[in-house]
């Protein structure tokens, strides 16, 4: 009778692309485009996108080195991405496609219908948005623009599902700085299950 | 294994539980009974959810009653260990407020909110700490 929630990247971990769920210890990291590099060899130039995205562990070291996930990122304005560096793309309901996504996976047992689903990232506390740095979302299917996710009050809902065992919600983040040093947030999602 | 169900009262005196025979369907077991209540023409006067170690319990009171669940998930990019929360929730929807009482198990809560939208619940997330409310 339990429901839960995840938060899955869709990448190479040696055994195959698939959705993996992010463990409680793992997060995002957002860099400059080339190869992984943890720390400035990585950083992003101030009101630059992220040019790569990696799957890290606990010591930060990268868990996606077979196949990252996807970079996406802000290109030309906020209707529009590009896809590991390559030219700019509309968005709409199938791009970017689910597996160049992050997404909010619910399983139900038994069915459920999701009444509300939503993500933010905050700073020092939920109403605040990061320091130093500008996250936006977008979730295909759902909306067809960038919007700034930073603090609570610009919660991005991913929409409601009819009753069903599983539950996919795809969104795509996008990170750009506005000063020097190391930036940090944290990335929530909510779920609502009747 | 740790209670994790909802209870519910109807207009007629009988009581059902999330796990109940006659809840199965294409559906929710909340909206099974939601169903079951209105070919019958009655109401849910009461429901309670229960998690772990704590139930939460609300009365119709002229409102229309929603149990069901919710999960946040959190990921600090700075290297702190993310984390997981689970509640179950009751909702009285009223016409100037929706009255929630939620648990986590070990926590409970009492949220009033503005009326939103029926079939689109969106459980309040909870203030830090917590306080015991009526069970």
């Amino acid at each position: 009778m339990a429901n839960a929630l995840a938060l899955q990247a869709y990448y190479d971990a040696g055994g195959g692309a698939a959705w993996t769920a992010v463990g409680a210890t793992e997060k995002a990291y957002f860099q400059a485009a080339g190869a992984f590099a943890y720390g400035s060899g990585g950083a992003i130039a101030v009101s630059a996108y992220n040019g790569g995205t990696h799957i890290i562990d606990a010591a930060n070291a990268e868990l996606c080195d077979t196949a990252h996930p996807s970079n996406i990122a802000y290109s030309v304005d906020a209707t529009h991405y590009s896809k590991d560096g390559g030219a700019s793309t509309l968005i709409d309901a199938t791009h970017p496609a689910a597996t160049e996504c992050f997404r909010l996976y619910g399983t139900c047992s038994p069915n459920a219908e999701i009444t509300a689903c939503g993500v933010y990232v905050y700073g020092a506390a939920e109403a605040n948005p990061p320091a130093g740095c500008t996250v936006l979302a977008v979730a295909p299917g759902v909306g067809a623009a960038w919007a700034d996710i930073g603090g609570s009050a610009a919660r991005m809902s991913l929409g409601t599902s009819v009753s069903a065992a599983t539950h996919s919600k795809p969104f795509a983040l996008t990170v750009t700085p506005s000063s020097n040093g190391a930036k940090t947030a944290t990335l929530k999602g909510d779920m609502t299950f009747v | 294994m740790r209670p994790d169900t909802w209870t519910a009262t109807l207009s007629d005196g009988r009581t059902f539980a999330e796990g109940d025979p006659a809840l199965v369907g294409p559906r929710s077991p909340w909206r099974q009974l939601e169903a079951l209540v209105a070919a019958e023409g009655l109401r849910i006067t009461e429901a309670t959810a229960i998690l772990g170690g704590r139930q939460v319990t609300l009365e119709a009171d002229g409102g229309t009653l929603v149990c069901g669940q919710a999960a946040e998930w959190t990921m600090p990019l700075d290297g702190r260990p993310g984390g997981h929360a689970r509640y179950r929730w009751v909702c009285r929807q009223g016409e100037v407020e929706w009255l929630w009482r939620l648990t986590d198990g070990v926590r409970a809560w009492e949220i009033a909110t503005t009326p939103g939208v029926r079939g689109q619940e969106r459980m309040p997330s909870p203030p830090t700490g917590g306080e015991p409310c009526s069970t």
